[in-house]
């Protein structure tokens, strides 16, 4: 047999090649290179709409649902945050510890290092538009004192996204409304079931308004003007040119609310009032919907706010 | 006894027909010049004569195929940051179908790893070769060795799964791990068709990208040909097709004697090893220089090629949304789109441009006063056109691919797999589009480039079958119709 020496340097070099080349790769991975500093690896994850300590790949994209990463460090110690994207553009804003927003493109990696001086919990958020699950994008940084003196409670700072085709029918408008809401991600700031509690740092008002008083804000004072109003909506009517005025308390009032309200839907509020102007911007500001909502979805999502009210409380 | 007593039937006196004995097909005479390369770059015979020739040059193209399996699977699943995705759908593909197969044939082939891990199992060698017998071979080779079924030897299977992985092409080029998937696949199933059948049968019937280069490659200004073919005819040994001592049989069943296209030349030169008479030239030659189509499948495999190229260049490079939309199926779930568009692909590759073509070769007929000569002589002569102006056409289409997104190669070498590295300080290269507004001047060029080989060829193919030039000139006037309207149809995607 001729060739044998360079046989068996043929076969060397393939498995040099088929079982080096992974080692090599995997030995130079991205998790943990950060030197002296602890690295937490963060990786924005547009269809999840999470920034997530887990591994992200090609294989796993696709399938897996990933959960919103909560980062834990203890007062003073510093960290390297690596921020990645999986897809589209992000951004990681973290107001109340000073940093950000920085933005980071789909493929790109960026890195900040991370000193926290004040125990506390802190909400991380995205504030690109980065896809449909955008608005439940945020996380949380949790400084403690040490690892065991302080616990925190498990606080849940936005919904889940779950993105899902929207049934072909829905019962009624209100059943509609509540469906747009949380997939449209209105819940994720105004909270579950309007309740708010949302907390927008710096913002002049603390909280992200509630809504599950809406009613009251439109000037609606009755449950039956309610129902009437909901009955409207359903039957599509333009509240404009209507020729004879609904039989419902101070109708021009509710008109004029409706107009402002929906008009703030349509166009947003990107100006948020800071509280202290030295202080960073607040980073929840109403986006306009013009382009994804219909004045029927409007509508609906009225409805079911307007249905959230608890009428009993005031009877 | 008697009821099993049956009666002789009576034989009836039967004309025996006798089978006309097909007559022996000789190699198509040469036309134009030739130039063997082997006499011309110093060394380039003594390099492809190595036994380790074919190892060497499959050899790094495994370590980068190996990264890119990584990446695909490991890296980020953006696409265009993931070095499969980058490397497979824009550099490769562009080199393929813009540089190797029309100067280089099929030595894509001769480098890829696919078939790798099939050779290697079959021949359990990497570089030396076994003598022995196997079944008419004479090299000891392992595995079951069977023919491939006779009805499938043809490239059908090829166009079909060409068409069904181009089907889902958006997918495939935005998408890492789909690519890994189709990648995987053909290795695996190379591998196991060389378990059981004899040579490159994955390679020769059902690798999709095989289809396209055969046919391509009788483009190709280059060709591994017999340098005298009586030397072939009088060869006992016939090394070339059935091995030697110092060669492999050919993988695709080639014996150099009536070699006379490119289609199945995979360029592995085990035949430079294997011929005892030192009888094979590798020629430079002119442009197009293999005319003939022999098959059905063959043409087909050109309408298909055709209509993809005229489908791309509306889903990837136009206006249309909708479309688009329907093509991604996997994130829009636009299920009865992607139906319709399924629909329309297949039946525009298969069914609506044959037709057209087919309405043109009745013309050809009628107007070449040619009815005596059989349907499928003229279909198949004329469907040669298809070859130079589907390659110049995927050509053009290619151009912009590399052009706007060639720079994504830049950032990705420092960061293949999307994971932060910089090993050559380009990973935030940005993305820079090279002259987009100019583009369609090549574009423009390549496209008439096309039109001219069609249209001199149409009128060659006419005095082939024809054998006169009035005939073959009216003859030639539908099917010039016919590939001016291709080319106007591309003009106008390419120019909005």
């Amino acid at each position: 047999m001729k060739h044998g020496i360079q046989e068996v340097l043929a076969v060397s070099m393939t498995i040099a090649v088929l079982v080096g080349l992974p080692v090599a790769i995997f030995q130079n991975g991205p998790s943990n290179s950060g030197g002296n500093v602890r690295v937490i690896h963060l990786t924005g994850v547009m269809k999840s709409g999470v920034w997530t300590d887990e591994e992200v790949n090609g294989l796993n994209y696709w399938w897996k649902s990933f959960k919103p990463a909560t980062i834990t460090l203890q007062k003073g110690e510093e960290i390297l945050l690596r921020l990645t994207s999986s897809d589209g553009t992000h951004s990681f804003y973290v107001p109340e510890l000073g940093i950000g927003p920085i933005i980071i493109e789909a493929g790109h990696t960026k890195e900040i290092l991370l000193k926290a001086n004040h125990v506390g919990e802190f909400t991380y958020y995205c504030t690109t538009v980065c896809g449909e699950c955008h608005y439940f994008m945020r996380g949380t940084v949790r400084v403690v004192r040490n690892t065991t003196d302080i616990v925190f409670s498990d606080t849940k700072i936005s919904s889940e996204c779950i993105l899902h085709d929207p049934p072909e029918n829905f019962t009624s408008f209100v059943a509609k409304g509540e469906y747009l809401y949380t997939y449209k991600g209105c819940v994720a700031c105004h909270g579950e079931k309007g309740k708010g509690g949302v907390t927008n740092p710096n913002y002049v008002n603390e909280f992200v308004p509630q809504l599950d008083n809406l009613a009251d804000k439109m000037k609606i004072y009755w449950e039956e003007d309610a129902d009437t109003i909901i009955k409207l909506f359903e039957s599509n009517v333009d509240f404009r040119s209507l020729e004879d005025e609904p039989p419902i308390d101070n109708y021009s009032r509710f008109l004029a609310q409706y107009q402002s309200i929906s008009n703030k839907i349509l166009n947003g509020s990107p100006i948020v009032q800071k509280l202290d102007t030295e202080r960073p911007e607040p980073p929840l500001a109403m986006p306009a919907w013009e382009e994804q909502l219909s004045k029927e979805d409007i509508n609906s999502i009225l409805a079911y706010l307007i249905s959230l009210y608890p009428w009993d409380e005031y009877d | 006894m008697s009821e099993f007593v049956t009666e002789t039937p009576e034989i009836e006196p039967k004309t025996v027909i006798r089978k006309r004995p097909r007559p022996k097909k000789e190699p198509t005479p040469v036309k134009g010049f030739r130039l063997d390369l082997f006499d011309w770059i110093p060394g380039l015979k003594k390099f492809v004569r190595l036994r380790s020739f074919q190892f060497l040059v499959i050899l790094p193209n495994l370590f980068v195929f190996h990264i890119l399996f990584i990446a695909g699977i490991f890296g980020t699943p953006v696409g265009n940051k993931n070095i499969m995705i980058v490397f497979i759908w824009i550099l490769w593909w562009f080199i393929l179908i813009a540089v190797m197969v029309p100067f280089a044939s099929r030595i894509w082939c001769a480098i890829c790893p696919m078939p790798f891990f099939g050779d290697w199992l079959q021949r359990r060698a990497l570089i030396k070769v076994r003598s022995g017998k196997t079944k008419g071979i004479k090299n000891k080779m392992f595995g079951r060795n069977l023919r491939w079924p006779k009805r499938f030897s043809n490239i059908w299977l090829q166009n079909i799964t060409f068409l069904t992985m181009c089907t889902f092409s958006a997918h495939l080029v935005t998408r890492p791990i789909v690519t890994v998937g189709v990648l995987g696949s053909m290795v695996l199933l190379a591998t196991v068709l060389a378990l059981i059948y004899r040579m490159r049968t994955f390679c020769n019937y059902i690798c999709p990208v095989s289809g396209f280069l055969s046919l391509y490659a009788m483009t190709a200004t280059v060709e591994l040909r017999s340098k005298d073919t009586d030397v072939c005819l009088k060869c006992k040994t016939k090394g070339c097709r059935t091995g030697s001592e110092d060669g492999w049989a050919c993988p695709w069943f080639v014996y150099m004697g009536k070699l006379d296209r490119n289609n199945y030349c995979s360029l592995c030169m085990e035949c430079m090893k294997s011929c005892p008479n030192d009888n094979i030239a590798l020629n430079l030659r002119p442009f197009a220089s293999d005319t003939q189509i022999r098959g059905y499948d063959e043409a087909w495999k050109g309408f298909i090629m055709l209509a993809l190229a005229m489908a791309y260049s509306i889903i990837l490079l136009g206006p249309s949304g909708t479309i688009k939309d329907w093509a991604n199926v996997a994130e829009t779930h636009a299920w009865g789109g992607f139906a319709i568009y399924t629909l329309i692909l297949w039946s525009v590759a298969l069914v609506i441009v044959p037709g057209i073509f087919y309405g043109c070769i009745l013309l050809t007929r009628r107007l070449a006063k040619a009815t005596h000569i059989p349907m499928k002589e003229v279909f198949l002569g004329y469907s040669y056109l298809l070859v130079p102006l589907g390659l110049l056409a995927w050509i053009a289409f290619s151009v912009p691919l590399l052009f706007v997104n060639g720079s994504y190669i830049i950032s990705v070498v420092s960061d293949p797999l999307g994971w932060g590295w910089d090993i050559f300080g380009t990973a935030d290269f940005p993305w820079t589009p090279l002259w987009p507004e100019y583009l369609v001047f090549p574009q423009i060029a390549l496209l008439l480039i096309g039109l001219f080989y069609a249209l001199n060829h149409s009128y060659q193919i006419g005095e082939r079958l024809f054998g006169s030039s009035e005939a073959a000139l009216k003859g030639s006037i539908p099917m010039g119709v016919f590939s001016v309207g291709i080319t106007l149809a591309f003009l106008k995607f390419f120019t909005g």
